[in-house]
């Protein structure tokens, strides 16, 4: 049934090859990670792995720069500054440029990235300081959109779990700087995004309609559990899962209805373990009442970026737990490349109107703004 | 799109334990008793019953009365539906959902609770229990015997006494222990052992110490259970265990845990990590194309439609997960997702068959 795996298929990159702190992982390993990372990898490895990718990728049939990319990180200086200093060594991050990310853009026909700060975030855990970063991150960003017309979109960081500072940033992330949405880790410090501690924030949000990106993390409970496995093969995934689980069976999702959510590389595990979530709540009588509407309604509203995710054993799933008009392009540069997503894509929905609504009309219809970039 | 089904009965995998994070006892105490209902539940009662004993269940779990005395009830573990587990409520449902032979294991959270001659004591009386069931009922059950492990030695002299002794069919080892995955160095004289004997190793997830009360209102079997498994897989990928003893055939529970969806995750890690050629000269792809890996509560499009873009069906074998989810409820799910007659043989019972020497001749 599957072809025989071919070799060589090893071009993929890591999202955040390991830092320092890795167990078994040595300063060597990360930096030749960090390259590969930075689209030395962009060839279509899922087409060699899966044999159901490998018949010939359909060309692309968008006329050039129109795709969306909705998981597109940048690095701002202060964001290096810091990263440097706290001995965090992300090379894909540290060697970011912004004509990095055009050039990725223009290689793949990407229109316009949404750009957003990845793992670990801003907070660590000086609230004073976090909120002085977000809003240099905010206001680069801001930049960054204003001085490459229709090239960027931005999602604000926010210095949660400061929840005071968050609302600061909001209000002027929306109002001064006219973000497209915020970019949440999926926990902070060991509280995930349903947490009441956020509610607060959630219900600001929610007041605004907002988008509301995510972004894995690894939490406390899951450093280093794996000796010479990086912890962004399983864990970061996971963290969505959680993220996930804990919006919809605290209530979160269906008190604020208005957030829209954009979970990262496919929902992190949780298509594949559907079937456990739409049973909790029958299993667990205790959390029916927050969740009114079922859970399968609320998965099914949530978007999905395909970062990541862009090959056939993680779409067949997504696929089947939440209707395309919910799919969203990602990529996760600078980790990978948007040609190898745009790859993927076009090889894994073959019907056009799919294709072209998981690549563009989606995040459209979602960010309207963009319609005039 | 296929439509989700709506009021599943069936239930989590292994309860959560009184610590659940912000599960109440009560809350865990009703799934027992939902997990118990559904035993009746999930299938026209006709269609079970035309339906010919042939299949081999791989995961199946069975509760001898110490198990459950020292484990279920002595350590509060909720896992209601194994403490009102008997024999005869295994071959019903068996009965009920075609199914021919299960081979039983002890479910989570094992028999080694930091005292090795307790975990050696309890590995033994439980091995022993299942040898009785094999006898007692010709045809319809093997077993995978459980090992105490962490404790290496007693796990040793388990293994030599489950096969030569008990005939066991293969060994059942949980995905961690003491948060050390079975990739772990510490573990080595074991695989070794098992490779030399090229065992069948049944493998089963736990709740690991990282995970538990983590998200306040997600209950373990949600998420953290799979993930065990998913660690595993890494961990003897990554450590040079499946290189090394390649005459171990891992079955993985659940359809692989979230190992499918994370695929090319693992395929990054091997190109970013260049130095682990020596462990995984081919990259993780044969290797996870070689492993088995089973239908229990994984009988459903959102695992089965990812799993078999990963592997082909030969490497998927039927299970259960008994008593926390009915046979004919598993089996209505393959036969929902649409394999054809050929594809069912195969799943159902022959890949098993093949892998397991008890049933080679059947």
């Amino acid at each position: 049934m599957m072809k025989k795996p071919a070799q060589g298929f090893t071009r993929a990159c890591m999202c955040c090859p390991p830092d320092a702190s890795v167990a078994g992982a040595s300063r060597r390993n990360f930096l030749a990670g960090g390259l590969a990372a930075l689209g030395l990898g962009a060839t279509a490895a899922p087409a060699r792995v899966f044999a159901q990718a490998a018949a010939p990728a359909t060309p692309a049939v968008l006329p050039p720069k129109t795709v969306i990319d909705v998981h597109h990180h940048v690095c701002p200086p202060a964001y290096a500054q810091e990263l440097i200093a706290r001995g965090i060594n992300e090379p894909p991050q540290l060697n970011w440029t912004v004509q990095k990310s055009l050039d990725d853009m223009d290689k793949a026909g990407v229109a316009t990235a949404i750009s957003s700060i990845t793992t670990p975030g801003v907070w660590f855990g000086d609230d004073g300081a976090a909120r002085r970063l977000a809003r240099k991150c905010n206001d680069y960003a801001a930049r960054l959109v204003h001085d490459h017309p229709g090239r960027f979109g931005m999602f604000a960081a926010l210095p949660l779990p400061d929840v005071e500072g968050s609302l600061e940033e909001i209000e002027y992330a929306f109002d001064t700087l006219h973000a497209d949405g915020v970019g949440l880790m999926t926990s902070f410090d060991d509280k995930w995004l349903g947490d009441p501690a956020f509610d607060p924030v959630m219900e600001e949000l929610n007041r605004r309609k907002a988008v509301v990106y995510t972004h894995p993390t690894v939490a406390d409970c899951c450093r280093g559990i794996l000796p010479v496995v990086h912890r962004a093969v399983v864990e970061f995934q996971t963290d969505t899962s959680r993220a996930i689980g804990s919006v919809v069976f605290t209530g979160t999702a269906s008190r604020f209805a208005d957030i829209k959510f954009i979970w990262s590389h496919g929902g992190g595990t949780m298509p594949f373990l559907y079937e456990r979530y739409i049973r909790m709540p029958q299993l667990y009588p205790n959390v029916k009442p927050n969740v009114p509407r079922g859970v399968d309604y609320e998965l099914k509203k949530f978007y999905y970026d395909v970062a990541q995710v862009a090959h056939p054993a993680a779409l067949a799933s997504l696929v089947k737990v939440a209707p395309t008009s919910q799919i969203l392009f990602g990529t996760d540069f600078p980790y990978r490349t948007s040609a190898d997503h745009v790859k993927g894509v076009t090889a894994f929905f073959t019907d056009e109107t799919e294709r072209r609504g998981v690549l563009r009309d989606n995040a459209l219809a979602l960010v309207p703004r963009l319609k005039s970039a | 799109m296929i439509e989700p089904g709506r009021g599943f009965r069936r239930c989590a995998c292994c309860a959560p334990s009184g610590s659940a994070g912000g599960i109440s006892r009560r809350a865990f105490l009703a799934e027992g008793i939902a997990a118990g209902a559904a035993l009746g539940l999930g299938v026209s009662g006709a269609a079970a019953q035309a339906d010919k004993p042939h299949r081999i269940d791989v995961h199946h779990h069975l509760a001898p009365p110490r198990w459950i005395a020292d484990v279920v009830v002595g350590r509060k573990t909720g896992q209601r539906p194994l403490a009102d587990w008997t024999p005869q409520r295994s071959i019903e449902d068996m009965d009920r959902g075609g199914v021919a032979t299960s081979i039983v294991s002890i479910s989570e959270p094992s028999v080694w609770f930091g005292d090795d001659a307790a975990g050696r004591a309890l590995a033994r009386e439980c091995n022993e229990y299942g040898a009785r069931l094999v006898a007692d009922h010709p045809g319809r059950f093997g077993q995978f015997a459980i090992l105490p492990l962490p404790d290496v030695e007693g796990s040793l002299r388990e293994i030599a006494y489950a096969f030569d002794t008990l005939k066991a069919d293969g060994v059942c080892l949980m995905t961690s222990y003491q948060s050390k995955y079975l990739g772990d160095p510490a573990f080595a004289p074991v695989m070794d052992e098992l490779n030399r004997r090229k065992a069948v190793v049944f493998t089963h997830p736990v709740r690991p110490d990282c995970c538990r009360n983590l998200v306040p209102d997600v209950a373990e079997p949600v998420i953290e259970l799979a993930t065990d498994t998913t660690r595993t897989v890494a961990s003897v990928l990554f450590s040079g265990t499946a290189t090394r003893c390649p005459d171990i055939k891992f079955i993985w529970s659940h359809g692989g845990g979230t190992i499918p969806f994370l695929t090319m995750r693992l395929v990054g890690w091997a190109n970013v990590r260049k130095d682990l050629k020596e462990r995984l000269p081919e990259g993780p792809i044969p290797e996870l194309k070689k492993f088995f890996y089973d239908t229990a509560q994984a009988a459903h499009p959102y695992a089965l439609s990812s799993l078999l873009k990963l592997v082909s069906t030969s490497q998927v074998v039927f299970g259960t997960d008994f008593p926390f989810v009915t046979a004919a409820a598993t089996a209505k799910g393959l036969r929902d997702f649409g394999f054809g007659d050929g594809d069912l043989a195969m799943i159902e019972r022959a890949n098993a068959a093949a892998l397991l020497p008890r049933l080679r001749a059947g």
